[in-house]
């Protein structure tokens, strides 16, 4: 099976969610600073990676774990993407799911996003992503929790 | 291989291009504003047929960014070893194609 975590630019909730999935982010408690840095691929997309899907491993039930963005139509591209896939796989066996977790994105993490992914304003646009994820951290930890309880 | 003829606006073009590509009369294609409005709102890409050298050819609305449309097909088709070929229309191809 094949989870796939999207947001809108791939750099920072989906990564995120993706990690705590993966363990690489701890469920009990708050990631610190350093813990959501050191996450790869966090805060590193590209404006034309948008739509890349990055694979981020595979988890204990040995499900691959891969992250996307979609921009502003993920509605769109997430119907797109499961009437593309029911028409590639003949078989009834479907194995892929698309998680969007932009709803538990807040206004820090948009802001500090946009002045480090468009603005190129690192320094500044970095930690304030950083904070708005800790400020939300036990969204993202029970999204995944939610995620494991469905899909097991 | 799938090939994909990715339009923005005017399905009817892109229709007409899958027709050119597979060899078909454009008779076959619907001049009925309303089966096409049906169809480019459908979300999904259209199967049109199949051509010489065993290519699925489809039609598909690439939505608002045809970067992240083909980022995200190329992207699955990937994932699952298919190869995906797009042919993004340009707006100027769709109104020649209109005609």
């Amino acid at each position: 099976m094949k989870i796939i975590y999207s947001c809108f630019g791939g750099a920072h909730s989906s990564i995120v969610t993706a990690s705590i999935h993966m363990g690489y982010l701890p469920v009990d408690r708050v990631a610190t600073k350093e813990e959501i840095l050191s996450v790869p691929f966090y805060d590193k997309a590209a404006n034309s990676e948008i739509g890349i899907p990055f694979h981020m491993g595979v988890d204990q039930q040995c499900r691959a774990i891969y992250i996307m963005g979609m921009g502003h139509s993920r509605d769109f591209y997430t119907e797109m993407l499961y009437a593309f896939y029911n028409d590639m796989m003949y078989s009834n066996k479907k194995d892929v799911i698309f998680i969007n977790v932009t709803s538990l994105l807040n206004n820090y993490t948009r802001l500090g996003g946009f002045m480090s992914r468009r603005l190129n304003i690192v320094g500044l646009g970095r930690p304030l992503t950083v904070y708005g994820i800790q400020r939300n951290y036990r969204f993202f930890t029970e999204l995944v929790k939610n995620v494991e309880q469905t899909i097991n | 291989m799938k090939i994909i003829y990715a339009y923005k606006k005017n399905i009817y073009a892109a229709l007409k291009a899958a027709y050119l590509h597979l060899k078909l009369q454009e008779d076959g294609i619907s001049r009925s504003k309303e089966a096409l409005e049906k169809m480019h709102h459908q979300i999904k890409p259209h199967y049109i047929g199949l051509d010489e050298n065993l290519n699925e050819v489809y039609v598909a609305n690439y939505g608002r960014k045809k970067e992240i449309f083909n980022n995200v097909i190329k992207g699955l088709g990937n994932m699952y070893e298919e190869e995906v070929e797009i042919i993004n229309l340009t707006k100027e191809e769709e109104q020649d194609l209109f005609q």
